[in-house]
């Protein structure tokens, strides 16, 4: 029987430093794509399953969601691959007030469903990219990342597009969380990433040389 | 130090400190900068991409090779390649691709028309050579004024909010 990794005290504050800090370049992006000030909450970081998740975007989101997602892998030393997902949730009453914050002006009701999938998908893109980029970074792995896609729908087809069905329901992930808030624009949010649980060990290794060089 | 005025179909490296000026409408700029040399570069792409033979062994230079986004990057990127910079130090900024959701000069039936065509090439660009992107500001109904230093990698971006009918202007910036 194999013992579990897991992260100490001191990495998982490292990590969710390292997250924290790829989030704010992230956030300075937002902040200049709505023109707006971005409030963050404290990075919180958990190992959970698959459908523990689902739960957890549920019970933030409710049963209309509105979501960009981009599968990213991370590759580290070693050519060790750690396969993820990173989302930009919101809700989807409040998609149209983040189409407006993009776009510097109000919507007309008809134009929504014609603008609303390329203006996500874009700001997704670029959001998505430079957090992911960022984190991989810090973490010294080269990054390989797939084209964002858009999803606007009701919770119960969130699995398949997230790719948490079956045997992926019950895999052990380690997810990394930060809700933001843009200043008078009516639009709260949450961007969230997760990696499968039997990447830590590689994350580990990561995050331990994260700490070693802050130390020297 | 230079100034240098960087109009639509250009491109820009610096080997020395300068001062690169440019205004885009959905054009887009890319700047890859090198902190270590403290070098930078930077492009002004009007179109996604050209449709021509590139070679395989070599770096084929033509006429067109400034508007295009995907070249403009494949060639900047190609002059760090040469000079041994790792990718992974590079640092990459995407400015530009405003769009007008109203505007039918702009908006193309499903997407929103030129700029986000070139945004999408250059994310497409960033993504497959897995380059490091650390700062944008994309999209939006804005003009924007960008001043970029070669030698620190610094950005000084303005925002220009267009009437409509200057913005259709700018379309070619």
């Amino acid at each position: 029987m194999t013992t579990p990794v897991l992260l100490d005290e001191v990495e998982e504050d490292a990590f969710k430093e390292l997250f924290n800090l790829s989030f704010g370049a992230t956030a300075a992006t937002l902040s200049e794509m709505v023109d707006a000030e971005i409030e963050l909450s404290v990075p919180a970081f958990s190992r959970l399953s698959g459908r523990s998740l689902l739960m957890q975007i549920h019970r933030l989101f409710g049963s209309s969601i509105g979501l960009v997602g981009m599968d990213y892998r991370f590759i580290f030393p070693g050519e060790h691959v750690v396969p993820g997902k990173a989302v930009l949730l919101v809700r989807a009453v409040e998609i149209v007030h983040f189409l407006e914050a993009l776009h510097g002006a109000s919507i007309p009701e008809e134009m929504i469903p014609q603008i609303e999938q390329d203006s996500m998908q874009l700001a997704g893109d670029v959001l998505l990219y430079t957090c992911a980029s960022s984190l991989s970074r810090m973490l010294e792995s080269e990054i390989d990342c797939e084209r964002p896609v858009f999803f606007h729908g009701e919770a119960p087809e969130l699995p398949h597009h997230l790719g948490l069905v079956g045997e992926y329901a019950e895999e052990e992930l380690l997810m990394l969380r930060v809700d933001f808030f843009m200043a008078g624009k009516g639009v709260s949010g949450s961007l969230l990433t997760w990696m499968s649980g039997e990447g830590l060990p590689y994350l580990k290794a990561e995050i331990d040389h994260f700490i070693a060089s802050q130390m020297l | 130090m230079e100034i240098i005025r960087l109009d639509p179909g250009e491109l820009y490296i610096g080997t020395a400190p300068a001062e690169v000026h440019t205004i885009l409408g959905s054009c887009v700029s890319i700047v890859f900068y090198h902190a270590r040399l403290q070098q930078g570069s930077i492009c002004h792409g009007r179109k996604p991409a050209h449709d021509c033979a590139r070679s395989a062994t070599g770096l084929k230079v033509c006429r067109e090779l400034g508007d295009h986004v995907y070249c403009s990057l494949d060639f900047m990127l190609a002059w760090f390649d040469t000079r041994g910079v790792p990718r992974s130090e590079l640092e990459v900024k995407l400015f530009g691709g405003a769009m007008m959701f109203n505007n039918p000069i702009m908006t193309g039936g499903t997407n929103l028309g030129m700029g986000k065509r070139n945004v999408d090439t250059a994310m497409e660009f960033i993504r497959s050579k897995r380059l490091h992107l650390t700062a944008s500001d994309v999209g939006g109904p804005w003009a924007r004024q960008i001043v970029f230093f070669t030698d620190t990698g610094e950005i000084r971006l303005k925002r220009v909010r267009k009437s409509e009918q200057e913005l259709n202007g700018l379309q070619e910036l």
